[in-house]
């Protein structure tokens, strides 16, 4: 198959993962002819999302170059028939288990009951983020989608709620003005305690001069708010919610991203938050498509044997199962930079040592987390950034409503710094937050998983590298809510390949595509103009089955250019 | 909360009243894809459908997202979002976000080739497999005007169709024969009430929606 591919491109990116995708749709934007390859079978690398059965298949295969440490338990029987009880295949499933499913069975009535298999059954309504991530609604990720036109291919939703723990309570962080106004959970001293500090933080910077900016330099962000005489909950709320900080946080950098939440507020929904509809797992697939409509060509499942790059030249030769394509330069993931060139010790540029990532678990339950009112209408999505000691997580919570999970079923995402090689160790403390057994109301787990997401630290001073290689290599997820560190590593590649060119300017809306020699009043020849309603009718009554074949030349058809729409539809 | 004012992805039909009492156009949007092997024609029957033309060599891809057209059934204006391949089936490469959302596909394979026929059979597969369990499949048997030469038998086609409940129409982008009508057939074959609407598929929005109604209701404002 690879046979007939040609054998010069301006640009191979190896890895459809997001930072790769990105650089890919960028280089074909401007004209530069990429051949993207993956050899993997699916789009998005570690940047993927999977319905549950290849979720669980690759979590069992295990140790990947991208993914390691993996371990998946099911809570629950393999079939609703709890006498059936055998456990087969990777289970780590014990008695323990068992009590708890039966658990869940007495507390919930009979229609809340899930096993292995009805899970299993509705596999492909699971999309499970390798790597989650939630958007600010003005950040750069939306920014870069709308002003290229990629935002054209995915959906998202808003995300529904902001969440935070105040006194082992899951509380919901208000966010717009009627939210501040309507809380419960705030009184009425906080709300405007509350409305008057952020008014302050939204005011803050414009005037440089300020003494309260001044008076705060060099200061913690805890420290300031401290100063500001909020209560105690709202402390929690802005430091947990809101500027995403941590006692350590220099002020500057949680005024700015207070800012940032608030300058996010109002565009989109009640929170300043979207989620994509159908998981991350799309994101990078939408750079692929503008990439592939710009000519970019796209081979999945392709092993790279190895890239030799030509000393004269500079021209790298990647080895594609046994065939040769030359290319001006490479991009690679981490993960697929092949082992004999590593060995080989070229240098790369943005290649470091291989590193554990991102500490990930994944979990489902039949319940969502906190109070009812928490989940109104059903959960949606739900945001909540947790704290144990200096070290933080975010967990996020999605229900059907996100296209991520059946009906019935929320999938929580809890993803952390990795600090070891052992998942389920570094998440523990947030999970203990979280889905807390010790308590009557704990969550039931009806699935867990953890893996480790493999990165390399980026380097791109590494000092082997020479100024001129034309091997680039992406950085793996690094723990951010956002995709801020993504969009800045795949920009500074594309810089350094194509230092003038703009990254990613704005794709035409179809609309705005005209083909030469178009003539608009060919559309009209297969139409009959008059009473168009009537045969119309008829035609219906004749084509009640669908007998497309009798109606020809009989059919009616009214094709409006879509500027003519509104005009169309006022003459109604 | 997301689901209202969407544009995009599900059936988001919708009919308002006017002030004076009478009842505005109901809007229907929908995405369908195309697929079917490399060369069969699938960008000309779009290009055919949604600008009345025909260019003999067509280049691969034409450069576009995906292109729209609207047609008009009784008193509902429908509006495709038409998407292509972009060739990323080639290497059998095709993204599954291509199909999320469809709401109608059209299968196209070359009346003169067998291959492509059997390759539309996988398609068909295919999309029972990975879209939407409602989503209404049109197979179109392509260059029609070449019917003196065809390999693949009208009726085998037709049969095939009548089994796995598809539309069915040969067409010619060159011609322009039955392509609006297979765009029609689908059209009206699709749910457009309200009550249709979700089919339990959840619903989502698009960013640049509301780019220029933008509320500014922020909460510090």
């Amino acid at each position: 198959m690879s046979d007939d591919l040609p054998d010069k491109f301006d640009l191979i990116v190896i890895g459809t993962g997001f930072p790769e995708s990105c650089i890919a749709a960028a280089a074909s934007r401007i004209g530069k002819t990429v051949l993207h390859i993956d050899p993997h079978e699916y789009y998005g690398g570690v940047w993927a999302s999977f319905n549950l059965e290849s979720f669980c298949a690759l979590l069992e295969y295990g140790n990947g170059s991208d993914i390691k440490n993996t371990k998946q338990k099911w809570y629950i029987n393999e079939q609703l028939n709890p006498e059936m009880g055998a456990e087969v295949g990777n289970s780590n499933s014990d008695s323990e288990t068992h009590a708890m499913a039966e658990d869940t069975v007495v507390r919930k009535p009979i229609d809340q009951q899930w096993s292995r298999e009805k899970l299993l059954q509705q596999s492909r309504r699971f999309n499970l983020d390798l790597s989650p991530k939630i958007l600010y609604s003005a950040g750069p990720l939306v920014q870069l989608l709308v002003s290229s036109n990629i935002c054209r291919y995915a959906e998202f939703r808003a995300v529904d709620r902001v969440c935070t723990k105040f006194q082992n309570q899951i509380i919901n962080v208000p966010c717009s003005r009627s939210d501040v106004f309507n809380t419960k959970d705030l009184n009425i001293v906080e709300k405007r305690l509350l409305m008057k500090f952020l008014s302050q933080c939204l005011a803050f910077g414009e005037d440089k001069t300020e003494e309260d900016t001044l008076l705060y330099r060099g200061k913690t962000f805890r420290e300031y708010l401290q100063e500001q005489k909020v209560t105690e909950k709202i402390r929690t709320c802005v430091m947990q919610a809101i500027a995403m900080s941590t006692d350590e946080t220099p002020f500057e950098v949680g005024i700015g991203r207070t800012q940032q939440f608030l300058g996010s507020l109002g565009r989109y929904g009640n929170t300043p938050f979207l989620f994509p509809m159908y998981g991350c797992g799309e994101i990078p697939q939408c750079f692929c498509r503008l990439c592939a409509v710009f000519g970019g060509i796209y081979c999945l499942k392709r092993n790279i044997d190895d890239i030799i790059v030509e000393a004269d030249t500079n021209i790298a030769n990647v080895v594609l199962e046994g065939k040769t394509i030359k290319a001006q330069h490479v991009v690679s993931a981490p993960c697929h930079i092949p082992t004999v060139l590593l060995e080989r010790n070229v240098g790369i540029y943005g290649q470091g040592e291989l590193v554990n990532s991102l500490s990930r678990g994944i979990f489902l339950s039949a319940e969502p987390l906190g109070s009812e009112e928490l989940n109104s209408g059903g959960g949606g999505v739900n945001l909540l950034r947790l704290l144990a000691d200096t070290r933080e997580a975010i967990l996020i919570q999605l229900s059907h409503f996100s296209g991520t999970c059946p009906k019935g079923i929320y999938l929580f995402h809890l993803t952390t710094a990795a600090q070891t090689d052992q998942p389920e160790q570094d998440l523990a403390p947030f999970v203990a937050q979280i889905f807390n057994t010790e308590t009557d109301d704990a969550l039931k787990l009806l699935y867990s998983a953890y893996f480790t997401i493999m990165g390399r630290k980026s380097t791109s001073s590494t000092p082997r590298v020479d100024v001129s290689t034309p091997i680039f290599c992406t950085s793996a997820p690094s723990y951010e809510l956002d995709y801020d560190n993504a969009i800045i590593n795949a920009r500074e590649i594309f810089t350094k390949l194509y230092a003038d060119a703009e990254f990613l300017p704005r794709a035409p809306d179809p609309e705005e595509i005209v083909i030469e020699g178009e003539d608009p009043r060919a559309l009209s020849e297969n139409s009959l103009p008059d009473d168009l309603r009537e045969q119309l009718r008829e035609l219906e009554k004749s084509a009640e089955h669908m007998d497309i074949e009798d109606t020809e030349g009989t059919s009616v058809i009214e094709i409006n250019q879509v500027e003519s729409e509104s005009q169309q539809m006022d003459a109604e | 909360m997301a689901t209202t004012a969407r544009s995009g992805g599900n059936a988001s039909g919708s009919s308002a009243q006017r002030p004076n009492g009478t009842q505005q156009n109901k809007n229907c949007q929908f995405k369908l894809v195309l697929l079917g092997e490399s060369a069969v024609g699938k960008s000309s029957l779009v290009l055919r459908f949604v600008k009345g033309q025909f260019h003999e060599y067509q280049e691969s891809t034409i450069g576009a997202a995906f292109l729209t057209q609207t047609l008009c059934i009784e008193d509902t204006v429908v509006k495709f979002e038409i998407w292509d391949t972009a060739g990323q089936e080639r290497y059998h490469s095709l993204a599954p976000m291509y199909y999320r959302g469809a709401q109608a596909a059209i299968v196209v394979y070359d009346i003169q080739n067998q291959d492509s026929f059997q390759r539309a059979k996988t398609w068909v597969k295919e999309l029972h497999k990975q879209a939407s369990p409602n989503i209404v499949i049109a197979l179109a048997g392509n260059k029609a005007d070449l019917s003196n030469i065809r390999v693949v038998e009208y009726e085998e086609a037709k049969q095939y169709a009548e089994e796995n409940g598809l539309l069915f129409m040969e067409t010619s982008a060159k011609t322009g024969m039955n392509v609006n009508d297979i765009f029609l057939a689908i059209a009206k074959k699709l749910p457009k009430n309200d009550g249709a609407n979700n089919q339990g598929a959840p619903a989502g929005r698009r960013l640049n929606d509301n780019e220029n109604n933008r509320q500014t209701n922020n909460c510090c404002k």
